[in-house]
């Protein structure tokens, strides 16, 4: 048994207390996914929170041969996120905007108009390759976890992700080569 | 200039070191003792709406009761007669 199903079974027995464990350990790269997804930093705090208490109460129910505890909290957080994200603005996005050379000619191109043109460029991906993107990308979570959590093939994650990450390079080079 | 994969590299590092809210671990747990206290409370009104939902659950609390304020009244009654 690992750990977390350790805890669980402590939780289930009585120790709520022994919950807290799992906070800590999922608390940022929850956090970190949720802030990715909808970019509101308060908001990010309620979706994390709100899955950690979805979880709590459906422990019972959460069934460790069906999938790990992180996969299943990432899913619930992710669902979360996409219903305040499909609140917010259309499901499908167009392409990354070309932005007009704004820009001094030969000005070097810095560290952080680099950074800022690629939270654009990740802003305005569609929200399945942001959401495989970020899971995948910056919160490291295997490919095998994100077929669970996005419910889609393994070959759809890894094309959503390969687009993607075309999308922001793509992006990035333009600014790069203008530079 | 700097490469595109290094920059591509270096703003992926960055923006995977997110940095939680001061407390956030802290408030989720008082949420999490809150639902406790409320799931307890509504277990308790639960069986109390459930016992009182019953005519004979409502007359054997009533007799009881009545049969309990009978036997009070008896005990201090009786503190003023005379064997």
């Amino acid at each position: 048994m690992d750990e977390d199903s350790q805890t669980i079974q402590a939780v289930l027995a009585g120790d709520t207390g022994r919950f807290r464990a799992l906070v800590e350990k999922y608390q940022g790269p929850l956090f970190g996914m949720a802030r990715h997804l909808i970019g509101d930093a308060g908001e990010a705090e309620d979706v994390a929170q709100e899955a950690f208490l979805a979880a709590y109460a459906n422990l019972k129910s959460y069934d460790p041969a069906r999938a790990k505890f992180s996969t299943w909290l990432f899913s619930m957080a992710r669902n979360r996120c996409l219903n305040i994200l499909k609140r917010k603005r259309p499901l499908v996005m167009a392409a990354v905007p070309e932005e007009a050379v704004a820009d001094t000619p030969g000005k070097r191109l810095d560290t952080e108009t680099a950074f800022d043109r690629l939270d654009s460029a990740l802003d305005e991906l569609p929200l399945e390759q942001k959401t495989a993107f970020v899971l995948a990308e910056i919160e490291g979570l295997s490919y095998g976890e994100i077929v669970v959590i996005e419910g889609v093939k393994l070959g759809t994650v890894k094309s959503r992700i390969a687009r993607a990450k075309e999308k922001l390079r793509d992006s990035l080079r333009n600014v790069v080569e203008q530079s | 200039m700097m490469p595109v994969d290094d920059i591509y590299e270096r703003w992926r590092e960055a923006r995977a070191d997110v940095e939680v809210p001061n407390g956030f671990a802290d408030r989720v747990m008082v949420a999490v003792e809150t639902s406790e206290e409320d799931a307890r409370d509504a277990a308790t009104r639960g069986v109390l709406a459930l016992l009182l939902a019953s005519r004979l659950a409502r007359v054997a609390v009533y007799s009881i009761a009545g049969g309990a304020c009978l036997v009070r009244i008896g005990c201090v009654v009786s503190t003023f007669i005379a064997f």
